[in-house]
C-alpha cells in the first residue's frame, strides 16, 4: 500500500513540475529580444484608458463589460525583465500592426468578427479630471485634427503672452515715469493675462479593434487574410463588470494632514481618538473582483488563489450635505467647504488648515483650494454616530454610510485584565478537580485505615 | 427492535466518550494555558490597533475585533484538533481503543463521541472569548457590531470542520508521531502558504528559463487555489469577508460547504478507522 501511495505521489509531483514548466517557460535567456505577436490593449478601467499588452505567456485577457476597449494585434520585440518578473515590449524598435479579423467566440460559436479601425482617446477636461472619450473611424481623425488645432492655438497664445509680458516688463518703468501707473491696481489691469492651462489631452490616431461585450467568458483569435489563425493569437477573454458602487472617503485628521486614511467599504466603522477633527473628502468608487481588475491593468501579474474584492477609487464630486445621525435620529448636517493648508511660519514644523475664505482674509495668496471636504469635530459625545451623504431628493446616497466610533484611550496594563478571565476559569476548574481528588483520596485512605 | 436497541447503545457510548474526554480536557491545565495564550495574542493585536488610533487619530476598518477574534479562535481550533489527533493516536498505541471496541463502542460511536467532546469544548471556549471581547468593548468603548455575531456563528462551523480534519488524520495514521507530523504539516502549509506566495513573488528570478522560483510560484499558487476549497481557515476568512460585504448568500453557502466537508471528513474517519483497524 505504501509503495502504491509513494508511486502516486511521485507521479503527481512529476506531472505538476512538467505542467508548470511547459506552461511557464518561454525564452531561452533573460537578455534576448525576440519578435513576437502580442495584443496591445487600451482597456477602460472605469475612469481612464489603461494601456498594456498581452504577451504569449499570458493566456487570458480581462476587459470591462459594456465599455469600449481597444485590442490591437501587433508584432513587437519582447524581452524578459527579471527585476519585475515580466515581459517588456520594445515598441520603439518594432511596433507593426498585424492585419486580420479578430474573431470572438463564445461556447464554440463566433459572436463577432471585428475589423481594425482608427481610434483616438481624448480627455477634454484633462486626464485626471474628467471622463475619457473614444472616437472611431473618421471621427477619430476629425477629433485628432481638432485637438491639434487647439494645441497649436494654445502654443500661439502662450507665445503671444510671453511676448506681451516681455513688452509689458520693459515698458513698465517708462509708464511709471510718465505717471500712467499710480497704484498696484494699474499694474494688474495693464498686465497681460496668461492663457488658461491646456488640459485637453489626446492620443495619436492608432489602429485597433473596438471591443464592447456583455459580462461572460469568451475566446479570441486573429484570422489573417489567408484564413489562418495567427500563431499565439488564441486567448481566453473574461469580460466583467463592477459588483457594487459606493462612496469612499479620504479621512484627513487635522493634526496629520500628510497621512490621510481611506475608508472604502460601505458601512465601515471609522475608529477615532477623542477630541479630534476630521476632514472627509468623498469620492465615487466601484468594487470589482480583485483577480479580474488587477489582471485588466497588469495582465502579467501572478494569479492569486483567493477570490477577493477590490474597491477602486474613481472620481471626486461635489456632494450635498453630510448628515449626522445617532441611531434613527438625525442630529445635524455639515456642509461641504473648501480648505487651504498653511505652513506654520517660523522654525517649528507644522501647518494649519483654514477655510478658504479665512485663508484669503488672513493674507494667503489667492489660489484654488487645497482640498474640499466635510469638517467633523469629534469628542466623547460623538460615540457611535452615523454619517450619510444626502442626495438631491434628501435621501441618503447608497453606499455612503459610515459609523464613527470614538475609542477611549486606555492604558496598556488595563487592556490585559480580560486575560485574567480564562486564567481564573482554569484555576477554578483545575483547583476544584485537585481538591475533589485529594478529598476522595483522603476519604479512601481513611476508610482503608478504619478497616 | 434490534436496530433501536443498537442505536440507544451507540448513543450511550457516544455520551460516555463525550463526557470522559470533556472532563479530561476541562480539568487538565493545558487547555487553559492555550485559551489564555490565544486571548493574549488577541490582546496584542487589539493593543496595536488602539496604539495606532492613539498616534494617528483614525483607523477605518470593518470591525476592530474581527481580526484578533479570528486569530484567537484559529489558535484554539488548531489546539483542539491537535489534541484530538494525539488522543486518538495515543489510545490506539496504548491499546485503550482496542479495549473500548471489545465493549459497546463501535467505529461510529467512537468518532462521533470524540468529535462531540471537542466541539463542546470549542463552543464553551467561544462563549468565554465572547465574554472577554465584551469586556474589551466596554473598556475601550469599541462597539460590537452585528457582523461580530455572524463571525462567531461562522467560526462554530469552521472550527467543527477543523476538528473533523484532526479526527480524520488520527484515524488513518499508524502512530502518534506520524499523526502529529501529518497534522502539523497540514496546518502549517494552510497557514503559511499565503505568506510564502507573497515572499516568493518578491524574489527576483534571474531568467525565465526553467527557473525554480517561477516554478515554485506557480506550484504555490495552484496549491493555494486547491486549499481555498479545503482549508477551514480560508472558509472562515471567505465567509467573514463575504458577510462584511453584505453577501449573506455566500456566507450561508460557506457554512453549508463547511458542514458538508465536515460530514465528509467524519464519514471518512469512520471508514479510515475501519480500514486502519483499532489495533496498533
Amino acid at each position: 500500500m505504501r509503495k502504491i501511495i509513494g508511486a502516486l505521489l511521485v507521479m503527481g509531483i512529476c506531472s505538476v513540475i512538467c505542467g508548470a514548466t511547459v506552461g511557464m517557460v518561454y525564452a531561452q535567456g533573460s537578455d534576448e529580444k525576440r519578435e513576437e505577436f502580442v495584443y496591445g490593449v487600451n482597456a477602460f478601467n472605469g475612469s481612464v484608458y489603461h494601456g498594456t499588452f498581452i504577451p504569449p505567456s499570458v493566456d487570458t485577457l480581462y476587459l470591462l463589460a459594456d465599455e469600449i476597449s481597444i485590442v490591437s494585434p501587433r508584432t513587437t520585440l519582447l524581452y524578459y525583465w527579471p527585476v519585475t518578473n515580466e515581459y517588456k515590449a520594445d515598441w520603439d524598435t518594432l511596433s507593426e500592426n498585424v492585419e486580420g479579423v479578430l474573431e470572438i467566440t463564445s461556447q464554440g460559436q463566433i459572436i463577432a468578427s471585428l475589423q481594425p479601425r482608427d481610434y483616438v482617446i481624448q480627455y477634454p477636461k484633462g486626464i485626471t479630471r474628467g471622463d475619457p472619450e473614444i472616437f472611431l473611424g473618421e471621427d477619430a481623425r476629425t477629433k485628432y485634427e481638432q485637438w491639434s488645432e487647439e494645441l497649436q492655438a494654445y502654443r500661439l497664445a502662450v507665445a503671444a503672452y510671453y511676448e506681451a509680458s516681455r513688452i509689458f516688463t520693459t515698458t513698465l518703468d517708462d509708464k511709471i515715469e510718465e505717471g500712467d501707473i499710480t497704484s498696484a491696481d494699474d499694474v494688474l489691469v495693464s498686465a497681460p493675462v496668461r492663457p488658461a492651462e491646456f488640459v485637453y489631452s489626446s492620443t495619436k490616431v492608432y489602429r485597433g479593434m473596438p471591443v464592447t461585450l456583455s459580462p461572460g467568458n469568451y475566446e479570441i483569435r486573429l484570422r489573417n487574410s489567408d484564413g489562418e489563425v495567427v500563431e499565439n493569437s488564441e486567448k481566453k477573454l473574461v469580460v466583467f463588470r463592477r459588483d457594487r458602487v459606493g462612496v469612499g472617503y479620504t479621512a484627513i485628521p487635522e493634526d496629520k494632514w500628510t497621512t490621510p486614511e481611506d475608508t472604502k467599504r460601505p458601512d465601515e466603522i471609522i475608529y477615532v481618538r477623542s477630541n479630534n477633527v476630521l476632514y472627509l473628502e468623498p469620492y465615487f468608487e466601484s468594487e470589482y473582483n480583485e483577480q479580474h481588475f488587477v489582471h485588466l491593468e497588469t495582465p502579467q501579474a501572478p494569479r492569486f488563489g483567493n477570490v477577493d474584492w477590490l474597491w477602486v477609487k474613481e472620481g471626486k464630486f461635489i456632494p450635498n450635505d453630510l448628515q449626522i445621525s445617532h441611531g434613527n435620529m438625525w442630529l445635524r448636517s455639515i456642509s461641504f467647504e473648501d480648505y487651504m493648508v498653511r505652513q506654520t511660519p517660523g522654525k517649528a514644523l507644522g501647518y494649519e488648515i483654514l477655510e478658504w475664505q479665512e485663508g484669503i482674509s488672513q493674507g494667503m495668496r489667492a489660489r484654488s483650494p487645497d482640498f474640499s471636504a466635510f469638517r467633523l469635530v469629534l469628542n466623547r459625545q460623538s460615540q457611535d454616530i452615523g454619517l450619510h451623504l444626502v442626495g438631491d431628493n434628501d435621501v441618503a446616497v447608497s453606499g455612503s454610510s459610515r459609523t464613527v466610533d470614538v475609542v477611549r484611550d486606555i492604558g496598556s496594563g488595563e487592556l490585559w485584565l480580560p486575560a485574567l478571565l480564562p486564567v481564573a476559569v482554569g484555576i477554578a476548574l483545575v483547583g476544584t478537580r485537585r481538591y475533589t481528588l485529594r478529598t476522595r483520596r483522603a476519604a479512601i485512605t481513611e476508610t482503608s485505615t478504619v478497616k | 427492535m434490534m436496530t433501536v436497541g443498537k442505536s440507544v447503545e451507540r448513543i450511550r457510548a457516544v455520551v460516555t466518550i463525550h463526557k470522559r474526554d470533556l472532563r479530561l480536557a476541562l480539568f487538565g491545565p493545558v487547555l487553559h494555558v492555550v485559551t489564555t495564550s490565544s486571548i493574549v495574542i488577541a490582546i496584542v493585536i487589539i493593543r496595536n490597533y488602539l496604539n495606532y488610533i492613539r498616534s494617528n487619530g483614525i483607523y477605518p476598518m470593518p470591525d476592530l475585533f474581527s481580526f484578533p477574534f479570528r486569530w484567537a479562535i484559529i489558535t484554539i481550533g488548531v489546539y483542539l484538533a491537535f489534541s484530538t489527533v494525539v488522543t486518538i493516536s495515543r489510545e490506539r498505541e496504548s491499546g485503550i481503543m482496542e479495549l473500548l471496541f471489545y465493549g459497546p463502542v463501535d467505529h461510529i460511536a467512537y468518532v462521533v463521541g470524540k468529535y462531540m467532546a471537542q466541539v463542546t469544548l470549542y463552543l464553551m471556549i467561544l462563549a468565554l472569548y465572547s465574554v472577554c471581547f465584551l469586556i474589551f468593548s466596554w473598556m475601550a468603548h469599541v462597539q460590537i457590531s452585528a457582523s461580530f455575531s455572524f463571525m462567531i456563528l461562522m467560526s462554530v462551523f469552521t472550527g467543527g470542520y477543523l476538528i473533523a480534519i484532526g479526527i480524520f488524520v488520527s484515524s488513518v495514521s499508524g502512530s502518534v508521531r506520524n499523526a502529529t507530523l501529518v497534522f502539523l504539516a497540514i496546518v502549517i502549509v494552510a497557514l503559511l502558504l499565503q505568506g510564502v506566495q507573497s515572499w516568493l513573488s518578491n524574489i527576483t528570478p534571474e531568467s525565465d528559463y526553467y527557473n525554480p522560483v517561477l516554478l515554485l510560484q506557480q506550484v504555490v499558487s495552484w496549491t493555494q487555489i486547491a486549499l481555498t476549497w479545503l482549508s477551514p481557515f480560508s472558509y472562515l476568512n471567505h465567509g467573514v469577508n463575504e458577510m462584511l460585504r453584505g453577501n449573506m448568500k455566500a456566507f450561508v453557502g460557506t457554512i453549508a460547504l463547511a458542514i458538508s466537508f465536515c460530514l465528509i471528513f467524519l464519514a471518512s474517519s469512520v471508514l479510515g478507522l475501519k480500514f486502519r483497524g483499532v489495533r496498533q
